[in-house]
């Protein structure tokens, strides 16, 4: 009897014990959906360079927001960085972020891609691609092509599930209204060359493998697979070629410092790092990202796609069509 | 006697009242006005999440039960060459993440995977993609099958080994055929423990997250993803998990009543198994399949690791693997003591009490177990909301709230098997100690407690294994800086990077599967 008591008690403090102490060091609580290597590199590098000590937590973009949210009331987060415009509007209509110091950044990077309480830190688009070795002369120009009677059967595309196709939606209801939006996602799923099934890189590999013509991806993607360690990867990514639809869908990876920062200067100074010519050169060598600065030039593979006229879209709204595209996505039955 | 029945009354109900308050914001939303969404995710989603549901946790359970009591029976009735070689590889497929496995066969399947490349490249053949083709019901189904079935392999296996035994000598007496004593005899017999094993395959499909989230299946946890993350309807999401929830209180009442010993009293004593030895094509056939079993659900997956693992060496960060290990094993092992101290209270109490209450307590720990983590995740944020309200804590995710979450979620899991250990042993060793003088708490330690030693090494390993594994808590409640083994698969393979995840996830599965060859040689000894 009282040893059990005694093994409660021990498991009791025990549990209470691994609550994280607080300390005085100069600390900046990142919480990122951005979870690749070259982000947790980047982030030694700052902590090296600067001796601000980087905590972080990792997560999907909309999970670690809906936790900010719960945690307003004591906030722990100093800088929020994600994927995806589509969350600015959550973020700002639940009062999650701080306001930025925004004033340098006009000098090197377009008004649109940032906010007074948030701003982007790389782009990735939204394209359209195929194999090069076995479809010569593509006629495709725009989204609304693919709906074209003769290419049923020869679409591929991801899930509905998939944030970017949520984000692809919701922009262009932004542009063209729901009506057009729901068109095009019906004739999509009219030309599907199967049940959406696997990620952006499976829609690739399966147009090079014939299963379909056309296949729509981040070119984020087609920069990963091709420095991929699996050699086949390299070979598809190789056969890619690129289409840049016109209006194409650009979305960006953004960052904010968080309401109720306790770090804010630190917080500050995290983003205008990433934002540094050096960083954005990484981001676009080593992770096939677009940069955002004007006077870093995007990586070779990108440029050999071609230049491409981005779609217009107003990035703080894009999340109140969010919900719209989801309706419409179960509507046409795009599972 | 009175004292000790409300010492463990006490302690279990606190326990279940915690998990109730945790729940019951779920439930309470059953019983609210809807959310405006409610509506679409009613005419649009329910009826399909509610049949994919159906069709995938029936279909692999079935499955997989199937295969796990052929498995169990040819093993305990038969012998032939590799026989104790077979009986006990058939338990380590459970130490591959059902979520890794899915990884592993459609990359594996895929365009670029090692099946189409190789025949296309060296052999040089026209090979068409389309009949690589599935659809992801179809891996889904497949990967849990291969995946669970030791489940009702163990369960299935002491069982028979136990009781079969007096039954299978009389039956051969009266010479009944091979088919005749599976169907008539060892079937029947065994349909408790099938559906125990059952019960847990269903229970892990229902609340599994990693596969359904990778191969795009429209279930209950998808659903209830997409609608608290893309509709950022929470409301919705607990409403759609009371539902779940309340499909799983059916299951585990049905698995109740089929449980209730039969009128027909088991055999006390306890008749020891002559084995047939199979000879000429039926030793092969037997071993054949079991072959092909152990290729397809060990096998094959583990050498795919090995491979991605020797071309992605150099490609993944290792200055956090050691600590990542480190945080995973404390986590894993913190979590199953937890469970363990806590399982022993609320079953002793099944034990000496058997009011409603406690067949309630009973079941109620299984809540947990059969929703998706990132259900748990969210209710446990609001519970610890609530808490703070009244005491001060620290409300800031913490390896408190985390392993709060980790023991709500696999609580079940160990206490099902403290518990029916605690019914094998039963009272009456309990019971000749007292008669000597000794109170329940001392005996149930001098006595009970060294009977259930396996039981409780096997519940520890069990849910060790689960925690090894899990993501959605994980994620979602892990402090700062805070890695396990597990999250970097996941951030590995949502990054589209399925080779590079090869690594942590071959240390899990070898983790695992030495704890489970721990389990295994105890469960073997007391088999025998």
């Amino acid at each position: 009897m009282k040893r059990l008591y005694i093994l409660l008690a021990v498991l009791f403090l025990v549990l209470v014990g691994c609550a994280p102490k607080t300390d005085t060091i100069r600390q900046v609580n990142v919480y990122s959906a951005r979870n690749y290597d070259v982000d947790k590199d980047m982030l030694v590098a700052f902590e090296a360079e600067t001796g601000i000590k980087v905590n972080l937590i990792e997560g999907k973009g909309d999970e670690l927001l809906e936790r900010i949210n719960r945690e307003k009331a004591d906030s722990v987060a100093d800088v929020f960085m994600t994927v995806g415009a589509e969350n600015i509007s959550f973020a700002q209509q639940n009062d999650l972020l701080e306001n930025l110091d925004t004033s340098g950044f006009a000098a090197f990077m377009d008004d649109r891609l940032f906010g007074q309480n948030w701003v982007a830190i790389t782009q990735r688009a939204r394209v359209i691609v195929y194999d090069k070795t076995r479809i010569i002369n593509p006629t495709i120009e725009t989204y609304e092509d693919l709906l074209d009677p003769q290419f049923k059967g020869k679409l591929l595309v991801r899930s509905a599930t998939s944030s970017y196709n949520v984000a692809l939606l919701a922009a262009m209801i932004q542009r063209e209204g729901v009506e057009k939006a729901t068109v095009w996602a019906q004739g999509m799923v009219n030309n599907f060359a199967r049940v959406p099934t696997g990620n952006d890189r499976d829609q690739a590999k399966s147009a090079v493998a014939g299963i379909g013509d056309y296949a729509i991806m981040n070119t984020y993607y087609i920069g990963t697979m091709s420095v991929s360690s699996d050699a086949e990867e390299v070979a598809v990514a190789a056969k890619l070629g690129v289409i840049y639809p016109k209006n194409t869908h650009v979305n960006i990876s953004w960052a904010a410092i968080v309401k109720g920062s306790k770090n804010p200067s630190e917080a500050q100074q995290l983003i205008e790092y990433l934002l540094a010519k050096p960083q954005q050169t990484i981001y676009t060598q080593k992770n096939g990202e677009f940069p955002i600065r004007k006077d870093v030039p995007a990586s070779d593979l990108i440029l050999s796609w071609g230049s491409f006229e981005a779609e217009d879209i107003d990035f703080e709204q894009l999340g109140t069509t969010m919900i719209e595209a989801v309706k419409i996505f179960d509507q046409v039955k795009w599972q | 006697m009175k004292d000790w029945k409300s010492f463990f009354g006490v302690s279990s109900i606190v326990w279940i009242l915690l998990i109730l308050f945790v729940f019951t914001e779920a439930f309470a939303r059953l019983f609210a006005v809807p959310s405006e969404l409610w509506d679409h995710i009613y005419n649009f989603v329910l009826s399909d999440v509610i049949n994919n549901t159906l069709l995938l946790v029936l279909l692999s359970s079935f499955l997989a039960s199937m295969i796990g009591f052929l498995a169990a029976y040819i093993v305990v009735v038969y012998d032939f060459k590799g026989r104790k070689i077979f009986s006990f590889l058939l338990y380590l497929p459970l130490a591959i993440p059902p979520y890794i496995a899915s990884y592993i066969y459609s990359h594996m399947l895929g365009y670029t995977g090692i099946l189409q490349s190789f025949l296309r490249n060296q052999l040089n053949l026209p090979v068409n993609p389309a009949w690589f083709t599935y659809s992801s019901m179809q891996m889904g189904i497949f990967v849990f099958t291969i995946t669970l079935f030791p489940y009702v392999y163990i369960t299935s296996k002491g069982y028979m080994q136990k009781y079969l035994g007096n039954y299978l000598e009389t039956a051969r007496t009266l010479q009944h055929g091979h088919l005749n004593i599976l169907r008539t005899i060892a079937l029947p017999l065994a349909t408790p423990a099938i559906f125990a094993g059952f019960t847990l395959i269903a229970l892990e499909v229902l609340s599994d997250f990693g596969v359904v989230m990778y191969l795009n299946i429209p279930a209950f946890s998808t659903a209830i993803y997409r609608s608290w993350i893309s509709l950022g309807d929470f409301d919705s999401a607990l409403r759609l998990s009371a539902i779940l929830m309340i499909f799983v209180i059916t299951l585990l009442l049905i698995q109740h009543v089929l449980r209730k010993p039969r009128s027909v009293g088991m055999p006390v004593r306890i008749r020891s198994l002559t084995r047939i030895r199979l000879r000429g094509i039926r030793e092969k056939l037997v071993i054949t399949c079991f072959v092909l079993v152990l290729f397809v659900s060990l096998f094959i997956p583990v050498t795919q690791l090995l491979l991605w693992s020797g071309v992605s060496y150099a490609n993944i960060r290792w200055s956090e693997f050691g600590q990542m290990l480190t945080n995973t094993l404390m986590l894993s092992t913190l979590v199953s003591v937890a469970i363990l101290l806590i399982a022993v209270l609320i079953a002793n109490y099944t034990r000496l009490s058997n009011s409603w209450l406690a067949v309630l307590s009973s079941k109620i720990t299984l809540l947990g177990y059969s929703i998706p983590g990132s259900v748990v995740a969210m209710l446990v944020i609001f519970f610890f909301i609530a808490v703070k309200e009244v005491v001060y804590i620290n409300t800031q995710t913490t390896l408190t709230m985390l392993g709060f979450g980790l023991i709500l979620r696999y609580l079940g899991l160990g206490y099902q098997n403290i518990e029916s250990g605690m019914r094998k042993v039963g009272m009456k060793f309990n019971e000749a100690s007292r008669l000597l003088g000794k109170n329940y708490g001392q005996s149930f330690i001098r006595v009970d407690l060294p009977l259930l030693l396996p039981s409780l090494f096997a519940g520890f390993a069990l849910v060790f294994i689960d925690v090894i594994k899990e993501l959605p808590l994980t994620l979602n409640l892990r402090p700062f800086n805070y890695h396990t083994l597990a999250t970097q698969v996941y951030q590995y393979a949502s990054d589209e990077r399925i080779v590079e995840s090869a690594i942590p996830s071959l240390v899990i599965i070898m983790i695992s599967a030495l704890l489970l060859w721990q389990v295994i040689r105890w469960i073997i000894k007391e088999d025998n």
